[in-house]
């Protein structure tokens, strides 16, 4: 035993091997550490894309929200003007039966145009008790975007106020832009959250 | 004197295989060096360009209503065009903004190049009220 480890014959091809070993041990482990932080990089590329993509699905029940809000405009609109030819005199009639009108035309239809089963996923959380309350409908907007790897899910309250018909009644005779900015102003994105 | 006589050490021989030995195995250790750079050029490429973009796109989400001087409408195309052009600092850039049709929405593209390759792209939208 003690002549075979005494020997030097053969010490070169151990320290060969030993210098291959720690070269290979070396050159495995920085191919590892950069292939992983290579992959935080592109998860992250894709949880920034998919943040703006899920963000874009709140912007997108908005526009859909005002679409309601001018049809629903116009609709009380013709239908005071169908019931002032019948009663004229009826004034006072005209700011409920156009609030009425406005009303039951936003919760009807509201629900059909932001709910959205493409990617982003938009869906309303309060979806039994859309009703008005001083005024106000709010709804609760989560938008849910999907892609490869990571999902995002961005929340906002949507509130929807009612105009006075009295007050719109001098922006009727103005042009379309004076109108966009009247109703613009009825619609509001508040509390706006990452959910996930 | 005594030590010049001493002959304990390698043969040329040794040496000799071992060099090669060692040369014809640093041969695929190197590339595997090399490999693990080029990835983490790649990946710093990769979290540089994104991050330029993001700066891009928060710029115009930050704003109150599209800006025509920065972001030139292009009657062509109909989109709203800026172009940075690539210098050493930051990469080149492509943005695109197309309005909706009430002009409430604003769709946002940013595409990242760099030597006129796409090396990323950024998505979203902004409303101008």
């Amino acid at each position: 035993m003690k002549i075979l480890i005494n020997k030097k014959d053969g010490s070169t091809l151990i320290l060969l091997v030993i210098t291959i070993a720690v070269l290979t041990v070396l050159g495995a482990s920085l191919l590892s550490v950069t292939m992983i932080n290579l992959k935080i990089k592109k998860s992250n590329t894709e949880m920034r894309q998919s943040f703006y993509m899920s963000d874009s699905g709140l912007n997108t029940a908005y526009v859909d929200a005002y679409g309601v809000v001018l049809e629903s405009y116009n609709d009380s609109i013709e239908k005071v003007r169908d019931y002032l030819e019948i009663y004229p005199l009826e004034q006072t009639q005209v700011e409920n039966i156009f609030e009425d009108n406005y009303k039951t035309y936003i919760t009807l239809n509201i629900k059909s145009r932001i709910n959205k089963n493409f990617n982003p996923v938009v869906t309303i959380q309060n979806e039994g008790s859309l009703y008005f309350i001083e005024d106000k409908l709010t709804i609760e907007i989560v938008s849910n975007y999907k892609s490869e790897n990571t999902e995002k899910m961005t929340a906002c309250n949507l509130i929807i106020e009612i105009p006075i018909y009295n007050d719109i009644y001098e922006v009727l005779s103005g042009t379309i832009q004076a109108r966009d900015i009247v109703l613009s102003k009825l619609l509001s994105l508040k509390n706006w959250d990452i959910i996930r | 004197m005594k030590n010049l006589l001493n002959k304990n050490g390698m043969t040329i021989v040794e040496i000799i295989i071992s060099l090669a030995v060692l040369g014809i195995v640093i041969c695929p250790l190197m590339s595997m060096f090399i490999t693990s750079e080029m990835i983490n050029i790649e990946s710093n490429k990769e979290y540089r360009s994104i991050q330029q973009a993001q700066n891009y796109m928060e710029e115009i989400r930050a704003l109150d209503r599209l800006d025509i001087e920065t972001y030139p409408f292009n009657s062509e195309s109909g989109l709203y065009e800026r172009t940075i052009f690539e210098t050493n600092d930051v990469y080149g850039a492509d943005i695109k903004i197309k309005p909706d049709v009430n002009n409430i929405l604003y769709y946002i593209v940013i595409t990242i190049k760099c030597n006129e390759e796409i090396i990323n792209e950024l998505e979203g939208t902004v409303l101008f009220k």
